[in-house]
């Protein structure tokens, strides 16, 4: 419900537009309409019923990456992204969402079916062990655009002697961060009270999409749904079992790229880091790194949305390592591997996984 | 309007390509507005909305456009930031209006580190020219509060101030030449060589001209190198009078201070725990030189009756001033109206232009803050900010507001001020401005006949004339 943010939407509303040049969406747009003060405004408009909602006004809602620099920016922590996500909600209750998404709990079904069915196809049945008490959980983007990184994780642990990890047994492979970010809260409801079923059977469940850690961990408990499970990034468990993985340095240097849900909405910044730091001789910072890191375009839907807009945001994170002549961009996330490497042409964007793995002995 | 909004529509796609053209309803109503809190960062949708928006590329396709523009006689405005507070996005009449945002003209053109020179277009924001030359261990020599949220060409067009203009000037010193399109829709170059003595210059015509006389779409703008040592002085005095006499002396004494602003008592106490107005200045530079500098101001301090106060004050003073800013917020968004306005006066007449100021809003019930700042060796700005008291009456707001601003704007005519400083005319001043400039603003009005025979451009500075 907007009303539930009525404070957060009119201190926007009525802001000089102070975080408008963080913004990677208003950035790569250039349009007044997309840069946070105004996707708040038509929110405050929508609330107070200045406006009634069309799919046109409706679409400035979907121009909105999650990445939560505006709200890093903000002396008042305006969190724009969640009102933003409820804003589509409200969109999607009264049947005005962008015409990319109508539909989309279908299709978000179908292609969890289908991922199911990959992962399976991936690695060796023995990997899914029905008792275990750690699970690893590699998340739609991982299965779907860096199918190896699966297998490459499961040799990681291996290699560090931790053979009590399997894969979790399940008909979901996504926390439902893609229904939140939709707007399709029913639905979003459900899996993640499906999730959270399956989930707590375990003691640890280690997953490899920081959009997914955040849903779990901060947005469940919102929807009343809670998890008894520790759920972890795969970077932070590798980083606990990091002393005992047999890698050398065989990279001579790569930039570090923050995600924005594993950075600035876990606070997980110094694990990818230290990964990166044992097989890459220099790990380079962007100007923009940790709090303050641009975001890769790809999420919150954009790239769903806007394809373009995710595009340029993707291409302008990478003039940095373009200009500087460094051919190597690791991240912690394969949604950024995705969208920075569909921007990347000579750039090898890559996960830290793939990083390790590629510098085992 | 000549034609069909279908019509205009296709030429302004063949002008700048389909997707940098949009009618549609969700971006025209974000240019009807802009940070002008009498009206457009309400969050009511304004009445109005331009028919089109338009992103230019390079200053050809602004020509086009405004080719385009005559055409079809509509009404121009050209869209930077939308951070003016004064009401720039407005329109006068009836025509339809097209608007010319020039954020995608935002590269930098040429960076000579030698001359040090930078051009760049106009649509650039100041956070990405600042950042382009950060790296490069220099700076842009203009830095207002909203350096993030405006552009280039939105600087030039008001003629604005930033925090460091007491050492580097406003941006008409800092601006060494243009490209702007005319509405004829040619494009006119000014920059010949960094100093010249080539009879009247045109920059200077369209800096300040907001919008009227047609789009700028570069600049070439000095820039600075990066100074090793900042150090900070604070001082503080029972009157206003005593701290704008040692700020002038000061600015005359050659010390150069880079930051150098007048604090009122409330704002002073929360960082100097002494309810003074505070003098600040910072003294940037290599070397020795910048303490030597603060030594000689600290002298001027004391001379004028003032007391040394610890410097971390001025430094918390000044990091503290972008929470006004968000403070502000908060006051909107409950409903308590506040205004603020800024004006100049020379150095004989600000404190007692201020202190009329203050006496007549205090006595209508308003709680009043100031700063000055922005100081040239001739005076400075006089930056006034009220929170009318609680009014019961919705309709009377508007009122009230006008009668507030009536009274700075009438204390700076009678110290002999300008009614405006540094954030432009707008819809806000307009009135004023043409009051205060008389028969000279029939002049500028004859010369915006000469290039903009169609009445094309912004048409509001001259509304009346
Ligand atoms: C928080 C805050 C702090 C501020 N601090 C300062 C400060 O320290 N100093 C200061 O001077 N101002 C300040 N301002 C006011 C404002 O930022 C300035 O007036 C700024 O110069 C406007 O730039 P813009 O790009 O946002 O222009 P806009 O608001 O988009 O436009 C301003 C006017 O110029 C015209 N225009 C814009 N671009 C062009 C162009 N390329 N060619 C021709 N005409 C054009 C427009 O039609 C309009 O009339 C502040 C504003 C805010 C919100
Ligand atoms: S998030 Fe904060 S800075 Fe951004 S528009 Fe809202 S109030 Fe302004
Ligand atoms: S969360 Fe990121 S993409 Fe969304 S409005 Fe804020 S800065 Fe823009």
């Amino acid at each position: 419900m907007l009303d539930d943010f009525e404070k957060e939407l009119a201190y926007c509303a009525y802001c000089p537009k102070l975080c408008r040049h963080v913004c990677p969406v208003g950035n790569a747009e250039r349009r007044e309409s997309v840069i946070p003060q105004a996707k708040m405004a038509m929110g405050h408009m929508a609330r107070n019923g200045t406006v009634s909602l069309t799919e046109d006004y409706a679409s400035v809602f979907f121009y909105c990456n999650g990445c939560g620099l505006c709200t890093e920016f903000c002396e008042h922590d305006i969190p724009v992204s969640e009102v933003l996500f409820e804003a589509r909600a409200e969109a999607v209750a009264r049947g005005v969402q962008p015409k990319t998404l109508q539909n989309f709990a279908d299709r978000f079904y179908a292609r969890n079916e289908r991922l199911v069915r990959k992962l399976h196809g991936l690695v060796d049945e023995h990997y899914f062990v029905e008792e275990a008490q750690v699970a690893y959980m590699p998340g739609c983007d991982l299965i779907d655009d860096s199918p190896d990184d699966v297998q490459k994780t499961l040799d990681l642990f291996a290699a560090a002697g931790v053979d009590y990890v399997s894969i979790m047994e399940s008909d979901l492979v996504c926390g439902g961060y893609p229904l939140w970010a939709a707007g399709y809260q029913s639905e979003f409801r459900h899996v993640a009270e499906e999730q959270a079923r399956r989930l707590s059977g375990y003691r640890k469940v280690i997953l490899a999409c920081p959009a997914c850690v955040y849903t779990i961990r901060h947005v469940y408990p919102k929807f009343g749904v809670n998890v008894t499970a520790e759920v972890v990034h795969v970077s932070e468990f590798l980083d606990t079992i990091a002393h005992r993985l047999p890698v050398k340095q065989t990279v001579q240097a790569a930039y570090y790229h923050d995600p924005c849900y594993l950075g600035r909405w876990l606070g997980v910044y110094e694990p990818p880091r230290r990964l990166a730091g044992l097989v890459t001789r220099k790990v380079l910072e962007f100007a923009h790194n940790r709090e303050q890191a641009d975001c890769c375009g790809g999420g919150g839907l954009v790239p769903d949305v806007a394809p373009q807009t995710a595009s340029a945001i993707a291409e302008r994170r990478l003039e940095e390592p373009n200009q500087a002549g460094v051919g190597v961009v690791v991240t912690a996330c394969a949604t950024c591997v995705k969208n920075l490497g569909r921007a990347g042409r000579d750039m090898e964007v890559l996960d830290i996984v793939s990083l390790l793995h590629r510098s085992l002995e | 309007m000549i034609g069909t909004e279908e019509d205009v529509t296709q030429d302004l796609t063949r002008a700048v390509g389909g997707e940098h053209v949009s009618s549609r309803p969700s971006d025209v109503m974000f240019y009807a507005r802009d940070c002008w809190a009498r009206r457009h960062l309400m969050p009511d949708d304004p009445p109005r909305h331009p028919v089109w928006v338009v992103w230019p590329g390079a200053a050809s396709e602004v020509a086009r456009v405004l080719q385009v523009a005559g055409r079809h006689e509509l009404a121009v405005v050209p869209y930077g930031g939308g951070s003016n507070l004064v009401g720039g996005a407005g329109f006068g009449d009836d025509r339809p209006v097209l608007v010319v945002d020039t954020k995608r003209m935002s590269r930098v053109l040429e960076l000579d580190e030698t001359s040090l020179i930078v051009q760049a277009q106009a649509g650039i924001t100041g956070g990405d020219l600042d950042e382009y030359l950060r790296v490069r261990g220099l700076f842009v020599a203009h830095m207002p509060t909203s350096l993030s949220q405006s552009t280039l060409g939105g600087w030039l067009a008001t003629r604005s101030a930033g925090a460091f203009t007491s050492r580097y000037g406003r941006i008409d010193r800092v601006c060494m030449g243009i490209t702007a399109a005319l509405p004829d829709g040619s494009v006119v170059r000014t920059r010949v060589a960094p100093r010249r003595a080539t009879g009247p210059d045109l920059m200077h015509l369209f800096l300040g001209s907001e919008g009227a006389l047609g789009i700028i779409t570069a600049a070439h703008l000095k820039v600075v190198r990066v100074s090793k040592v900042r150090v900070w002085l604070a001082g503080g005095f029972k009157e206003l009078s005593q701290a704008v006499a040692a700020m002038a002396d000061i600015m005359s004494s050659g010390t150069r201070p880079v930051v150098a602003s007048i604090a009122d008592p409330v704002v002073a106490l929360r960082h100097s725990g002494q309810p003074s107005f505070m003098l600040v200045c910072s003294f940037e530079g290599d070397g020795e030189l910048p303490v030597v500098q603060r030594d000689e101001a600290r002298l001027l301090v004391l001379a004028h009756g003032g007391a040394y106060l610890d410097p971390a004050a001025a430094s918390g003073f000044w990091t503290a001033r972008r929470n006004d800013v968000f403070g502000d917020i908060i006051a909107r968004a409950e409903s308590r109206v506040i205004g603020e306005v800024d004006i100049g006066a020379d150095w004989r007449h600000l404190a007692m232009v201020a202190d009329d100021a203050r006496g007549r809003l205090e006595s209508m019930g308003c709680g009043v803050t100031m700063e000055l700042g922005f100081f040239g060796l001739e005076g400075g700005a006089l930056l006034c900010k009220w929170q009318l008291p609680e009014i019961s009456d919705p309709e009377d707001v508007g009122l009230r507001q006008d009668e507030a601003l009536a009274i700075v704007l009438d204390a700076a005519r009678r110290g002999g001020g300008a009614v405006a400083h540094h954030r432009g005319v707008g819809r806000q001043r307009s009135a004023a401005v043409r009051a205060q400039l008389g028969n000279r603003f029939d002049l500028f009005a004859d010369v915006k006949r000469q290039l903009d025979p169609k009445g094309l451009m912004n048409p509001w500075l001259t509304e009346g004339a």
